[in-house]
């Protein structure tokens, strides 16, 4: 029996045993996954091991030219091993204020040249044609919905303003095919695994069975 | 100019500004007062407008009776030096003899008995009343008929309940009364000492006002005015101001009452019931005003006091104290002056006979008009300041009790401030030490020698001091109240605390309910939160919320076999048959139909050159394995048949390398004769999102701008968009280059405006547009085509259920009104 | 040490953030931007490894506290140590190491992926039943249109529903997917802008 065999009878008795939680919670479903926590997060370790840490802060440790730099990463390294203890997990926060601070610049940095400034340029290149006007239209009454602000009304309530209220209940329209949209693509992604693995397990038992 | 260093700061400023030009600290700290300095005297004669009427009425009766003495006011005079610790109400003898004002009708009757003892006191050939005599003759006094017995009705009930408690110590104030007649043999000696009998004397009214601690405040200055005082023998025959003599009388007969406020029954007063009948006689009239006189007298001249005080000396008939019965040596070494009796300030109203006080009194004085704050007259200390003029024993404590003493007869007969309170503490410490400290029997030396410097100032008097300062050990001195924390600690009576065990029981306010200092730190912040309507509001919100988590719900009791769990075992075995059908079937009957989208993309495509690097981003979860390797096998297909492109891969997710292997296994790219290492490579994982992104674009080691195309491939739209962005950001020759987007159908959709606008080129996202992909690719690699028939039963089935569950709704919901509207028939 | 750390934060991200800005303009900020974007990239490495450990860690003591009821964990934690021991000695490169995830890994979250089809049309259901206001009608709709749209029939794409509904749906769900990229960017603006200035500290600075 080959290996690819195998590895697909193993793979159809994990997917029936998943599948066993349509008939309701049972012990091979979670048996299932706890198998599949435990392989993906080895595996996880291993290709992090062997991806980032021996290439990035391991192999440099050798080299003199870029010993400098890795020390310092290798530092914040270990102490970020702190954070699983919460009497030293203190030390562990130069490590998260790198991450922290880095991914808060990089994010800031793509957000503002990757997303806004190109989307709305676009939006408003878009404004020359009736379906750029409706997706012009459709962008600021979505982005009105998001529009929080709100004065107290004398009854004591929280209200938004009229105009913010019709621009926003519109946007509710747009948000609702957008999100339409994007449940039925998730179903469609869902039904297309189901189908990888229904053809998965029915290809399988037909080379099992000779068909 | 001079210059002053500012203590916070460290600038220098010009000597004439009283706090720092630039930061505004005070230059000369007023306020504090540290270990081993000597507090400063103010005149607080600004503080006179913010008095009381009544109390300036009094403090102007008073001041008139001084006026006519020439010899007192001269030895007023001395007492304004500011080497004076602060007087709340020495300022009053700044106030304009005119500025009276309506006097309230409960005063009237005080200012108008109180104004004949205090016009007689000018010459005292005039003589005092005949309570006042009796000081003089401490031994007639013990005998003399007392107002009790003429008057009995005006005794209140707790007096008379106080009777009863003295006579039980009768033999007690015998005894008591017997130092007293060996008095005269001993004054020379007790006139060297006399400033002794002053903080006994005193003794009971600090602690009747524990925060009237001025014996300590005052015990330097006590010690330095004896140098200057005159001999008290002289000046009991010459002098002996009447309101001394009203004061003494006033606590002589105050010795024997029993405050009300005390649970225990006060010792009994040496002056027996009689005695207490006596003052009662005079309730009324002298007893009030002799205890009001009493505050200018200490404002204006400590020397005035000491007269009074010299006279204490022969007040013998005090009120044994049994709670010091057994304070050892010094309860047996003592004795005590009849003028030891505490001031006794409450309760005013039954004093005064006149239950109208209360109604005119302020709020800060009511507390003292209803419950004393000072311990029961005499006793405190009482028995041992009866033996204490037994000649040759305990010098020491006598010389103790003159660095006291005077303190306590400068001070206003009213001082609420709870500042000396720490002090009353340290007092009662040293009257139970049976040894005396090595500063108080240094302070003998000094304090002994009387003064012979009468017309002296008071500024040479203190220059004099016998007691020097330096003597005094500095954490006395730190604890001296200085203005602020006399004006920070007062305090109501009835906060102090009653002693119920030890030596201290029975007393009120020995001990301060404060910690020693605390009237030297700043004021507390008020803990209570300024919440706002809106912050309430929230505040309510979120309390409802909580509540509604925790309140415990009853769970609806389901079937064993619930009509949702039939409806999805139905829906599982309908999709399960139907879609099994279709695979098993191997269904190719639904067309496929091309695109033009997609024939631009073969076009895209045709411009990478041969061999070109192209990067592909495998940024999919394995679980969207299925669906992203159909619907990217044709992408890849043609890239590597057509264009024999050379493949690296990297992803943002561990499982990446092995993905990207069944990718190429899978979309028939490895068919083609791609190897690992060769056609393909692996460029590993990239942790941190879009840092890690970002620094593998600018990674000169991968040489980003070597790749001729990007592809993406990624099933969540957080992903694709970390990716445009970073390659957007990154300049525009990378964003240049050709960006193919392979998007499962659940990411499709928020990745389109990248499409739209131009950041990407062109997207193939799910299934429906790989088989038209394929289409256009000769149906290669054929995985979506064998999907197709499978996709389009399971479209139909969702649709068929959503309808079918749509209407069902509808249909139940209709049915439940229609029952609703036929119950409501 | 806490203002220290939110001064490496703060530092740390302003170097990289003027990296986007004065890209080639400044040597030394574009070495500096590189070496900070390393450093993380290493660090949320590390960070990857303490998650996995905290796992193990939460599981063996589940197993220890548990022992009846833990056989789920106990095989968690066999599993994990023997892909991780075989892993880093072979490498992920490894057929073997290959065969798990294709045997196991894909398989099981594949499946757990399929399960969502079958729950997702439960839900439209119950939707349905339990829920009839406007937009619920509409999300629901727009649903039904859109996998009418692309569903493949034996007659090929539905005439005209395809076009018109696709376009529909494109147009519709591209501006609402527009609006919902710049509401994105800019929460993402305000969150690091928020880091950056120290007002949010979440490595623990506060």
């Amino acid at each position: 029996m080959s290996f690819e065999v195998v590895s697909a009878v193993i793979g159809l008795l994990l997917t029936l045993m998943v599948f066993s939680y349509l008939i309701g919670d049972n012990p091979l479903f979670r048996l299932a996954v706890y198998l599949f926590i435990g392989v993906a997060s080895g595996y996880a370790v291993t290709v992090i091991w062997h991806s980032v840490l021996v290439p990035r802060l391991l192999d440099p440790l050798g080299n003199p030219n870029r010993l400098a730099w890795t020390v310092v990463p290798l530092i914040l390294s270990i102490s970020l091993w702190a954070k699983l203890s919460p009497r030293i997990s203190r030390l562990g926060g130069f490590a998260m204020a790198v991450i922290v601070g880095v991914g808060a610049a990089t994010a800031i940095g793509g957000a503002l040249t990757g997303t806004l400034i190109p989307q709305v340029e676009a939006a408003m290149d878009s404004f020359d044609s009736s379906e750029g006007a409706v997706m012009l239209a459709g962008t600021v009454l979505t982005l009105a919905y998001f529009q929080f602000g709100a004065k107290r009304a004398p009854d004591d309530t929280i209200k938004r303003g009229a105009v913010i209220e019709l621009l926003a209940w519109l946007g509710r329209l747009f948000i609702a095919v957008t999100l339409g949209v994007l449940f039925a693509g998730v179903y469609l992604s869902a039904l297309t695994a189901l189908i990888e693995r229904l053809s998965s397990i029915i290809n399988l038992v037909k080379s099992l069975l000779g068909l | 100019m001079a210059e002053i260093r500012c203590s916070a700061c460290g600038k220098n400023n010009p000597d004439f500004l009283d706090s720092c030009q630039f930061c505004q600290s005070p230059l000369i700290p007023e306020s504090k007062l540290f270990i081993g300095e000597e507090p400063t005297k103010k005149d607080t004669g600004e503080l006179e407008e913010i008095l009381p009427d009544w109390l300036k009425d009094v403090r102007q009766q008073g001041k008139n009776a001084e006026a006519g003495d020439d010899s007192f006011r001269v030895q007023t005079q001395p007492r304004v030096p500011k080497d004076e610790p602060p007087d709340l109400l020495a300022g009053l003898l700044s106030q304009s003899e005119t500025d009276e004002e309506e006097i309230p009708d409960w005063l009237a009757g005080i200012a108008a008995s109180s104004e004949k003892p205090s016009l007689s006191k000018p010459s005292s050939d005039e003589g005092p009343p005949a309570f006042f005599a009796g000081l003089d003759q401490p031994e007639k006094q013990t005998v003399a008929p007392t107002p009790s017995e003429s008057k009995p009705d005006e005794i209140p009930d707790w007096m008379r309940a106080e009777e009863k408690t003295s006579k039980q110590h009768d033999d007690l104030s015998a005894r008591l009364s017997q130092p007293s007649s060996a008095e005269p043999v001993e004054e020379t000696d007790w006139a060297k000492t006399f400033a002794s009998f002053d903080s006994f004397a005193e003794e009971p009214a600090v602690q009747k006002e524990p925060e009237d601690l001025s014996w300590l405040r005052e015990l330097e200055a006590s010690s330095k005015e004896m140098s200057e005082t005159p001999m008290p023998q002289a000046r009991g025959s010459e002098f002996t101001p009447a309101a001394s003599n009203e004061d003494l009388s006033w606590l002589n007969e105050l010795g024997g009452i029993s405050a009300p406020a005390f649970e225990e029954p006060a010792p009994p007063s040496s002056s027996s019931a009689e005695e207490d009948l006596s003052w009662l006689t005079n309730l009324g009239g002298a007893t009030a005003p002799a205890s009001e006189p009493q505050a200018p007298s200490q404002s204006s001249s400590s020397n005035a006091e000491l007269d009074w005080l010299s006279d204490l000396q022969e007040a013998t008939n005090l009120p044994s104290a049994p709670a010091f019965a057994d304070t050892g040596e010094l309860n047996s070494g003592l004795g005590i002056p009849p003028s030891s009796k505490p001031f006794q300030t409450a309760p005013l109203n039954e004093l005064l006979g006149d239950e109208s006080i209360k109604d005119v009194t302020p709020d800060w004085l009511k507390n003292a008009l209803e419950e004393s704050s000072m311990p029961a007259p005499g006793s405190v200390s009482m028995d041992w300041f009866s033996e204490r003029e037994k000649p040759g024993e305990t010098k020491a404590e006598d010389l103790f009790a003159s660095s006291q003493g005077e303190a306590v007869s400068s001070q206003p007969a009213f001082d609420f401030s709870l500042g000396d309170s720490s002090a009353a503490v340290q007092d009662l410490d040293a009257l139970f030490n049976v040894e005396m400290p090595d500063w108080l029997a240094g302070g003998q030396e000094g304090g002994a020698p009387p003064s012979q410097q009468e017309a002296k100032d008071s500024a040479p008097a203190f220059a004099e001091n016998a007691l020097s300062p330096v003597e005094l050990p500095s954490w006395v001195q730190a604890m001296r109240p200085v203005d602020s924390a006399l004006e920070e600690t007062a305090a109501s009576v009835t906060d102090q605390i009653t002693e119920t065990q030890g030596p201290l029981a029975g007393f009120r306010g020995i001990i301060p309910a404060f910690p020693i200092g605390s009237s030297l730190r700043p004021k507390a912040l008020s803990l209570k939160l300024q919440v706002t309507g809106e912050q309430q509001t929230g505040a309510s919100l979120l309390e409802q919320i909580i509540a509604s988590e925790t309140t415990v719900q009853p769970q609806k009791e389901q079937a064993a076999v619930s009509s949702q769990r039939v409806l999805r075992w139905v829906l599982s075995g309908l999709f399960l048959m139907v879609l099994g059908a279709v695979i098993g079937l191997g269904s190719k009957t639904m067309p496929i139909y091309a695109s033009a989208t997609h024939s631009e993309l073969s076009s895209l495509i045709a411009t990478i050159p041969e061999n070109a690097p192209v990067l592909v981003v495998v940024d999919y979860e394995p679980s969207f394995a299925g669906e992203l390797e159909a619907t990217a096998g044709p992408l890849l297909d043609q890239l590597a048949l057509s264009r024999r492109a050379a493949f690296s891969f990297i992803s943002m997710s561990p499982t990446g390398s092995a993905l990207a292997d069944r990718l190429i296994l899978n979309t028939g790219v490895g068919g083609l004769g791609y190897q690992p290492n060769l056609n393909y490579f692996h460029l590993g994982f990239l942790p941190g999102g879009s840092s890690g992104v970002l620094a593998f674009i600018e990674n000169p080691e991968n040489d980003f701008t070597r790749f001729e195309g990007v592809i993406l491939i990624t099933d969540h739209a957080e992903s694709g968009r970390v990716w445009v962005e970073q390659l957007q950001a990154a300049g525009p020759e990378i964003a240049a280059k050709p960006l193919l987007l392979v998007a499962s159908a659940q990411a499709g959709p928020l990745l389109q405006p990248y499409v739209s606008a131009g950041q990407a080129d062109v997207m193939i996202h799910g299934l429906y547009d790989a088989a038209k992909y394929e289409f256009v690719n000769n149906s290669r690699p054929g995985t979506a085509r064998a999907y197709w028939d499978a996709f389009g039963s399971g479209i139909l089935l969702a649709v068929f259920a959503i309808l079918s569950g749509g209407v069902w709704g509808v249909l139940m919901r209709m049915r439940e009104q229609r029952r609703a509207e036929l119950e409501q028939e | 040490m806490r203002i220290l750390v939110t001064v490496l934060a703060i530092a740390s991200g302003v170097t990289v953030l003027a990296g986007y800005f004065l890209a080639g303009a400044v040597p030394v900020l574009d070495q500096a931007r590189f070496i900070l974007t390393d450093w993380a990239v290493i660090l949320a490495g590390m960070a990857a490894l303490i998650g996995v450990a905290n796992l193990v860690f939460v599981h063996i003591e589940k197993v220890r506290s548990q022992p009846g009821t833990s056989l789920y964990s106990a095989v968690l934690i066999i599993a994990l140590f023997g892909t991780t021991l075989y892993g880093v000695i072979a490498g992920p490169e490894d057929s073997f190491l290959n065969f798990a995830v294709t045997a196991i890994v894909i398989p099981v979250e594949a499946s757990l992926l399929a399960l969502l089809a079958v729950t997702l049309v439960y839900a439209c259901i119950r939707l349905a039943r339990r829920r009839a206001d406007v937009m619920s009608v509409i999300f629901l709709v727009t649903i039904v249109l859109f996998l009418l749209a692309v569903m493949p029939t034996p007659i090929g794409p539905i005439p005209v529903l395809d076009r018109l509904i696709l376009g529909m749906t494109g147009v519709v769900s591209g501006a609402g997917a527009r609006g919902l990229l710049i509401g994105v960017a800019l929460g993402t603006l305000l969150t690091g802008l928020r880091v950056l200035l120290g007002i949010d500290r979440p490595y623990g600075g506060n």
